[in-house]
């Protein structure tokens, strides 16, 4: 089943087409990397797929029912955490799950206990300070916690790590991970790692339109540069296989990026793989690594935005 | 429904938590009591302070007209104050956007902001009320007049009506600043628009000149029907433009 789709969405400012013409598919149950660089749009497009912003054209659809700006009837099968929450900071983080759970009319002992596994999961167990003296990983913790206290279907986290210090990213990031699987999880960023480590399936924005969606796996075989590192003592054998190497039809480019370290571009890895040895092998070079290079997702995404 | 009940929970919760609870209850409570004790001896405190000249003997209607006209001059300008950022200071804070992606209506935000103010409001007017009829009822030989009621009645209607332009002004305010503007203004501006002739004692800033004039005897009490029937109407439709106003926003 797909829980968020959109069809030509659009989303104009004068004649500066913030979103423009953006079809999306997310899949239930996973956890959908949306990136692009700042200004790309991803927050404007996650404002209309909660109904918060008009779209200027398009349509939306949330588990199969139609979004409507400021309608409230999608609120049920959703959870949104912002980049930068913001809580009412007299509450303290029970009060203020417990308050959100009564805007969804949950009942008052199975909300007591929703909220207790919530502060649970995001580490703010037995935390009953108010709100205001939380550090901005508390607030983003927290923020997660309210986004699930309806047992939303989608949760939308909109740049969830980029105001966080790393250890406030690693504790977001390990929440997240642990809903793979639970909850359809639509997550903004413009850290790349952190799509790498837990999204199942990305999409890359740029200027409002889809540049590529895919599994991680699917582009790093699309993307794949194929390069290979190789490493060794500097001897006059190691140049020598160097300028050798430099000769090759299946080199595309060479870059030496440390003493005794080089980077090999090929257009064919299996061909590369085998000649390589063979080359090192015959100039008797003494040999410290030899790793085949797998494309990063920062590498694709300057590829992609950069087309 | 439940969901704008949690929400007017939550209101006046941050009533009290933000300390709002004391402020205004507070002044009120000063208008309250100062009133009368200044009507009672105006000619021994003008004396004290070395001003060489008297005031005719007081009555116990001093003690409300000077009520009402400290009333209006600093009550309502806190009151305003206070409640200028109770819609846009959400929207800059950000807090907004949680509570309206959750099952919480648009219509139920604003309205749940305008009743809790509006009781608070009340409350504390209330008390203030029984303080000054009881000082006067402690300090004149009188203390009730056949209008007294329908003058505090006016007054409190009048109350509503700043919030409601507080309300939408803090609606369609970008920043705080905005917000303070357009109550500040709207407090200072009613009063000069009834004084527009043959209009003006229609509308809405008339009524805060009608309470005191209804008790001094310059207006009968059917005076305050039209301004009366026309603030309420105005309370609702600006009610209907804030909340018409909130829901064209994109957040």
């Amino acid at each position: 089943m797909i829980a968020v789709e959109t069809y030509k969405l659009t989303k104009a400012f004068g004649s500066y087409n913030a979103v423009d013409g953006l079809d999306l598919k997310v899949p239930e149950g996973e956890i959908y990397g949306f990136l692009g660089p700042n200004g790309a749009g991803k927050t404007t497009t996650i404002k209309m797929l909660l109904g918060l912003s008009k779209p200027t054209s398009g349509e939306i659809k949330i588990c199969g029912k139609d979004v409507t700006f400021g309608s409230v009837r999608n609120r049920i099968d959703i959870g949104f955490l912002p980049d930068v929450p913001s809580f009412y900071d007299w509450m303290k983080p029970k009060e203020f799950l417990m308050f959100c759970g009564k805007i969804f009319s949950i009942e008052s002992r199975q909300l007591n206990e929703k909220a207790d596994n919530l502060l649970e999961l995001v580490g703010l167990t037995g935390v009953n300070k108010k709100i205001k003296g939380f550090s901005r990983g508390m607030k983003q913790r927290l923020g997660i916690a309210q986004a699930l206290i309806n047992n939303p279907k989608v949760v939308f986290l909109d740049e969830p790590t980029s105001a966080l210090d790393p250890i406030g990213r690693k504790d977001v990031m390990d929440i997240i991970e642990k809903l793979s699987g639970k909850v359809t999880v639509f997550f903004s960023t413009h850290i790349l790692s952190d799509v790498e480590r837990i999204c199942d399936r990305v999409v890359i924005i740029d200027k409002g339109k889809m540049l590529i969606e895919d599994t991680i796996p699917n582009l790093r075989q699309k993307y794949s540069s194929h390069g290979i590192e190789i490493e060794a003592e500097e001897t006059e054998s190691y140049r020598e296989f160097l300028t050798d190497l430099s000769n090759q039809k299946w080199i595309d480019r060479m870059e030496k990026t440390e003493e005794g370290k080089v980077k090999v571009l090929v257009n064919n890895i299996k061909d590369a793989q085998l000649n390589i040895t063979r080359m090192l092998g015959a100039r008797n070079v003494e040999l410290r690594k030899f790793i085949i290079l797998e494309p990063s997702l920062e590498d694709i995404f300057l590829k992609v935005v950069s087309k | 429904m439940m969901a704008g009940f949690e929400f007017f929970k939550k209101e006046m919760r941050e009533i009290v938590k933000t300390q709002k609870i004391f402020i205004l209850p507070a002044l009120f409570l000063f208008v309250a009591f100062s009133s009368p004790l200044a009507s009672k001896y105006i000619n021994e405190i003008l004396k004290m302070v070395g001003v060489d000249a008297t005031f005719p003997e007081p009555k116990f209607t001093d003690s409300y007209l000077q009520f009402f006209k400290n009333f209006n001059s600093m009550c309502f300008f806190i009151m305003v104050l206070s409640f200028m950022g109770i819609v846009v200071d959400e929207r800059v804070r950000g807090s907004m956007v949680i509570a309206l992606t959750k099952r919480l209506s648009r219509t139920q935000f604003i309205f749940s902001k305008f009743i809790s103010v509006v009781l608070f409001y009340t409350a504390s007017y209330f008390v203030s009320v029984v303080g000054c009829i009881y000082y006067t009822y402690l300090l004149f030989p009188n203390y009730y007049h056949e209008n007294l009621f329908l003058s505090f009645f006016i007054f409190w209607i009048y109350g509503v009506f700043i919030i409601s332009v507080t309300v939408l002004g803090s609606t369609i305010s970008k920043t705080h600043m905005m917000s303070g503007i357009i109550g500040i203004g709207a407090l200072l501006g009613f009063p000069l628009i009834a004084m527009i002739p043959r209009v003006g004692k229609y509308t809405p800033g008339k009524l805060s000149e009608l309470s005191t004039k209804i008790i001094s005897g310059t207006n009968q009490a059917s005076d305050t029907i039209i301004p009366l029937a026309v603030t309420a109407i105005a309370v609702c439709v600006i009610m209907f433009l804030s909340v018409f106003a909130f829901k064209r926003q994109e957040i």
